[in-house]
């Protein structure tokens, strides 16, 4: 059964371009650019990895890492893919300590990022 | 999609679901609960991501409003006017912030020619509310104009019995959590007989939601539950089935004979 992803990110025409490779690699994907609306989905349907950004806007908080939080909170039962263009080191040992399985520094190819999602994907969360 | 498009009226749809009254052989509509959809082929289509959505964005105000609007409407275009009374479901927040919502309710009933003593307000308390007094002064402005008052999901999350206090209700609605199985569940049954007492000793009539089994159904009539709702009767329509499929209504008939044969 293909992988379910959910893509978290506010910039449209990446997610474009990341929905149209992953689909064409055989995933199904969900695209979404605002925290709360990814929480509502995360909530009532399962994906199994939800690949975010972690800056946001228009907060420019680091709401990725409020995504991992609610992951976390909730015990949901999916994996997690980051990817930032602002990748610190404490930034990284956040997310890695909330769950993230990688953190990717964007720009990223997309090649590597399908890699990182299917390695995701087959491990146990 | 953002909240404010979401929000506007022509997005949100609504569905009706008939709660039946099966205390008498006819089993009568005793009323329609309105249920909004959000906008078809988007993730709010289903309800429960369109309401986490709303609460995470602490819109309930804006969204009960919204809700309320599309349901008069969908009710004047796709429903008979001749039908019971319609039930709408509102945030428990919504009543303690809202300072004019029962004006706001009242205002739109008329444009709509509702008479708001067929409506009944479903109190939702997804959250915990703060101020009693003004939930309390909103639902007495309510009731002043007959609508009436229900606590929905109750003994589900917030839903406690600090709210049977304060709301004064007129009907308690038991969650599918505690209905489905029941008739093979001792503690199911033992939880939906305590909320049945105080409904009997409060003087609020108790209504079954989620019913999907005939089990179930049968196990709450004979627990002189007779208000029932539950995809076994009718799922969500616009418009829905307006009778109860008679392959129900022949066991229902049945095991009443059945009943009054025992009894004699």
């Amino acid at each position: 059964m293909p992988s379910r992803i959910l893509i978290i990110d506010d910039e449209p025409a990446l997610m474009a371009a990341l929905r149209d490779y992953l689909e064409q690699q055989g995933f199904i994907c969900e695209c979404v650019a605002e925290v709360a609306e990814a929480q509502a989905l995360l909530a009532n349907v399962h994906f199994d990895v939800v690949l975010t950004d972690i800056y946001i806007s228009p907060l420019q908080e680091a709401d990725g890492l409020h995504i991992l939080s609610f992951i976390r909170e909730r015990a949901l039962d999916v994996r997690l893919v980051v990817m930032t263009a602002h990748s610190t080191p404490e930034l990284k040992a956040e997310a890695l300590r909330l769950g993230a399985s990688v953190v990717l520094q964007k720009p990223t190819s997309l090649a590597v990022l399908a890699s990182a999602l299917a390695a995701a994907a087959v491990v146990p969360a | 999609m953002k909240l404010d498009l979401l929000l506007n009226g022509e997005q949100l749809s609504t569905v009706f679901q008939p709660i039946f009254d099966i205390s008498s052989s006819a089993c009568e509509v005793w009323g329609l609960e309105a249920l909004t959809r959000g906008p078809a082929g988007t993730h709010f289509e289903r309800a429960s991501v369109l309401f986490d959505y709303i609460r995470l964005k602490h819109e309930e105000v804006t969204a009960d409003r919204c809700c309320i609007a599309a349901a008069f409407a969908a009710r004047k275009h796709l429903l008979p006017q001749s039908l019971p009374r319609l039930t709408l479901n509102v945030h428990a927040g919504t009543l303690e912030r809202d300072r004019t919502f029962p004006a706001y309710v009242e205002k739109l009933a008329s444009d709509y020619g509702i008479d708001t003593r067929d409506l009944v307000v479903e109190i939702i308390e997804q959250s915990t509310y703060f101020d009693s007094a003004h939930l309390i002064r909103a639902l007495d402005d309510l009731r002043s104009l007959g609508v009436r008052i229900s606590i929905d999901d109750l003994g589900l999350g917030h839903g406690n019995y600090r709210l049977i206090l304060d709301a004064n209700p007129d009907f308690l609605k038991l969650d599918r959590y505690f209905i489905h199985g029941c008739a093979d569940d001792r503690r199911r049954r033992v939880l939906i007989e305590s909320v049945q007492h105080i409904g009997v000793s409060l003087g609020c009539a108790v209504i079954a939601e989620g019913v999907e089994r005939m089990e179930d159904l049968l196990t709450l009539r004979a627990m002189n539950i007779s208000l029932i709702q539950g995809f076994l009767l009718a799922v969500p329509g616009a418009p829905p089935a307006l009778a109860v499929p008679e392959g129900v209504r022949a066991v229902l008939h049945t095991e009443e004979e059945v009943g009054v044969e025992r009894s004699n």
